[in-house]
């Protein structure tokens, strides 16, 4: 099996500008990261799923 | 939730936080009412982002298909990935403290057990930043050392006959140990001799991450090592250890993951 703990180079680079991208929120309003972030640093957490 | 527990800090320190996963709007409700969430959890039901993103975990069973192999973005004022960290595994993720201290550097109160041993000339203190684990969490486990004035120990690289700075977890059932992340050390020379060493002095920390995959394993007594030799610019005392150990309870896990290797 695969090291659980590994970190994978996977996904955007680094240096690379995070896309605008729309998505709904807990409330089901739309959520623009971009436009919220309002010029602040972000955290941008991925998560398997809520749900489970 | 462990998010939740940061995201003051980070509001403090001018950070936006938001998590994201393949659920539908409802079942984040539902999910952000039960635990108190109040930063934004955001919906990418059919994937679309974690595609674009090329964080897409293609080798999930297809019960679970969308999901992304879990980890963070850190974006900058400007919008531009500053870091990034993704792991393999849909099971792994990181607490809260975790992100905070080792993704953004930023200093946070550990509550963890906490331990302290000592040799003639070191010191230890030993904390992990959370008293329970949970099955799939990153938990931290932190050495602080204090060498002696006027001693140093070594690191690496090092020449033959010399012992380095080493640490070592007595191995547990369905725990991995990842990598130490050991401080710099600093060039060294002793007058007269051609060898080149890298030392430490004064206070160093090394942390080190301890994943835990076990269920109903109740509480664990984690048990390390931590060897080194310390030496003056003139001589050096025999290699030495100091042990110690810390108990971590189990967190009730709310919700039991269903997929299954």
């Amino acid at each position: 099996m695969a090291d659980p703990q590994a970190e994978m180079v996977i996904g955007l680079p680094e240096g690379a500008a995070f896309p605008s991208w729309e998505l709904r929120d807990q409330a089901g309003q739309p959520v623009d990261l971009m436009a919220d972030r309002a010029g602040r640093r972000a955290l941008v957490v991925f998560h398997r799923s809520a749900a489970w | 939730m462990e998010l939740q527990n940061i995201s003051a800090d980070l509001e403090a320190q001018g950070i936006a936080l938001y998590a994201i996963s393949y659920d539908p709007p409802d079942v984040l409700a539902s999910f952000a009412a039960r635990h108190g969430i109040s930063y934004p959890l955001l919906s990418d039901a059919g994937s679309e982002l974690i595609r674009e993103l090329g964080i897409l975990n293609a080798e999930a069973p297809e019960s679970i298909e969308g999901i992304p192999h879990p980890g963070v973005f850190v974006l900058d004022e400007n919008g531009i990935v500053a870091e990034k960290h993704f792991y393999e595994s849909y099971r792994e993720r990181d607490t809260g403290l975790g992100l905070l201290e080792h993704v953004l550097g930023i200093a946070a109160a550990h509550d963890g057990p906490q331990t302290q041993a000592a040799s003639d000339v070191v010191q230890l203190r030993a904390d992990f930043d959370a008293p329970t684990y949970v099955w799939g969490q990153r938990l931290w486990l932190t050495v602080r050392l204090t060498i002696a004035d006027g001693y140093h120990i070594y690191g690496r690289p090092i020449p033959g006959g010399y012992m380095p700075l080493d640490i070592e977890i007595e191995p547990l059932e369905r725990v991995t140990v990842g990598a130490p992340r050991w401080p710099t050390p600093e060039p060294f020379q002793v007058a007269g001799l051609d060898e080149h060493f890298q030392v430490f002095s004064g206070e160093i920390e090394v942390s080190l991450p301890l994943s835990f995959m076990s269920v109903d394993a109740g509480a664990l007594d984690v048990r390390g090592t931590v060897t080194l030799q310390a030496c003056t610019a003139t001589e050096c005392l025999a290699p030495d250890s100091l042990s110690f150990e810390m108990r971590l309870l189990e967190a009730p896990l709310v919700e039991r993951p269903q997929p299954r290797d």
